[in-house]
């Protein structure tokens, strides 16, 4: 190689190494602001901040639903299935996915009693698919059901995961 | 077949207007991607060839005229766009 | 041995090698990518079985992850590109930015928008600023950019140097968008199909979404390569080969 192409390689990759330096920079530096809610593990311990609008996610306990009889209105307790656990408020249309053991995102406000007061609940989906027959099948085999997945709680283990149960309706 | 009837189909359960939204919206633009391709080829390649014509006339009106021209400059130039900076041994 | 590879090196840098050949791939291509795509569409809609959650709007994976995998492929192959212009400046590599730039545009945005589209009923929202969805509203940007910047800058040294420059340095998102689901809370899920691990769904679901993915890269081989063509026929108008191959093509 020449040495003029030598020094163009060298200035080249020295110009990548420090976009790419600058990028993890960045990226260290916005940690917390990236994450797009609270794990409801910083929820119970203060970490989210009380009377703003933030978001949370977790898991619907299961048996935590409850719907009031007249309008849309609904409470339900989300989980990380590791002891953090809030419940919240909500009125208003749920989204198709909702269901209890499904991963959950809520928007609203948090009250100083610990209470979230929802506007708006969004459905976290995993990766996993599965055709309707084969999840039946799966279904009555104890155990066999996918994991459902909700990155943000690194503490997660296997077994804790497989405590939601999936519904065998729909 | 999944469905079970061509209705269900276009329907897709309660889906349908989500379902053929991003299967309408993709192949309209993959569509479009591949014709403006072909399209941009084939107006370059248009464009050459007239070139080429008008560069075959210049030829022969110099030839008519007894004049010796060239239309030689083509073969530098090629060599110059196959890229420079080969001076390395 | 490596006199062999040294010589392929420099024959790559010859566009008019490269337009001989080309010709053949880019039919190849062609067909490929019409048959693979038939097949993926009617079998990812009529006969994969639906979602047990998402029902049938899981049926949008098969054009989301495509369009997604492919306009971030295409962003590494401008990257490297930009690279190899940067240090042995050879003339291919920005024909092929130039050539990349519309269809990697086009199908950032199809992944956008089939994700916009497929979060609706699955999410319960249009849109959610998500490490996933923020990152890879970047990459559109950066096509974009790099885009604009070819457009406002005549001179050619300069637009292929700046071009190549602003590919590279955005590979660096490239890894943001696959980790993004790992590194940050997310709304998206991770992936379910790569190179490396065993596909989340049964045969019956993944099988139609390779077929897909392999449409969408055969076609990308198809307009890249006839960008490239054409973009080397316009810079090469004069040349003695290109009137050759005019002649050529009447003589036939």
């Amino acid at each position: 190689m020449n040495p003029k192409r030598k020094q163009r390689l060298y200035l080249t990759v020295f110009l990548l190494l420090v976009a790419a330096g600058v990028t993890a920079l960045l990226i260290q530096i916005s940690g917390e602001n990236m994450n797009m809610f609270y794990p409801p593990a910083d929820v119970v311990s203060g970490k989210a901040p009380v009377a703003q609008t933030l978001r949370a996610g977790g898991m619907v306990q299961d048996g935590s639903v409850m719907r009031s009889g007249e309008d849309l209105g609904v409470s339900f307790i989300l989980t990380d299935h590791q002891g953090a656990e809030f419940s919240v408020q909500y009125t208003g249309i749920l989204p198709d996915l909702f269901r209890e053991g499904q991963g959950i995102l809520v928007e609203g406000q948090l009250s100083a009693g610990g209470v979230f007061y929802a506007t708006e609940v969004l459905a976290k989906h995993d990766e996993n698919y599965m055709p309707p027959e084969l999840m039946e099948l799966q279904g009555i085999k104890p155990g066999a059901k996918p994991p459902s997945s909700m990155p943000g709680y690194p503490s997660a283990s296997p077994d804790s995961r497989s405590a939601p149960s999936y519904p065998h309706d729909s | 077949m999944y469905f079970d009837s061509f209705t269900e189909f276009l329907q897709m359960g309660k889906h349908g207007l989500y379902v053929w939204l991003a299967y309408g919206s993709t192949a309209l633009v993959l569509l479009w991607t591949w014709l403006s391709a072909q399209q941009s080829l084939a107006s370059v390649t248009r464009r050459v060839e007239q070139q080429a014509q008008l560069a075959a006339r210049n030829t022969q009106l110099a030839a008519r005229n007894t004049m010796s021209g060239g239309a030689a400059t083509g073969s530098e130039r090629e060599q110059n766009l196959a890229g420079y900076d080969e001076s390395e041994t | 041995m490596l006199g062999a590879l040294k010589r392929l090196w420099h024959k790559l840098g010859s566009p008019r090698w490269f337009f001989a050949l080309t010709s053949f791939w880019v039919s190849l291509f062609g067909w490929a990518a019409l048959l693979f795509l038939l097949v993926g569409v009617v079998w990812g809609l009529a006969f994969a079985p639906a979602d047990y959650q998402q029902g049938n709007s899981f049926r949008i994976m098969y054009v989301h992850v495509p369009a997604a995998m492919l306009a971030q492929s295409l962003y590494i192959g401008m990257g490297v590109a930009g690279f190899i212009g940067l240090v042995w400046r050879m003339k291919l590599t920005d024909v092929f930015i130039a050539a990349s730039l519309p269809l990697g545009m086009a199908v950032t945005a199809l992944a956008l928008f089939s994700g916009s589209v497929w979060g609706r009923p699955t999410w319960g929202s249009w849109w959610e600023w998500d490490g996933r969805t923020v990152s890879t509203l970047v990459l559109f940007f950066l096509y974009v950019g790099i885009y604009a910047l070819r457009e406002a800058i005549a001179e050619m040294q300069l637009r292929a140097r700046a071009s190549a420059l602003l590919a590279m340095v955005g590979t660096v998102n490239i890894p943001i968008i696959k980790y993004s689901v790992e590194w940050w809370n997310t709304l998206h899920q991770p992936a379910s199909f790569g190179l490396t691990q065993k596909p989340a769904m049964p045969s019956e679901m993944w099988l139609p979404l390779l077929v897909m993915v392999l449409g969408f890269y055969a076609l990308a081989g198809c307009v890249v390569l006839t960008r490239m063509r054409a973009e080397i026929l316009h810079r090469e108008g004069s040349a003695r080969w290109v009137g050759e191959w005019v002649a050529g093509r009447r003589g036939s």
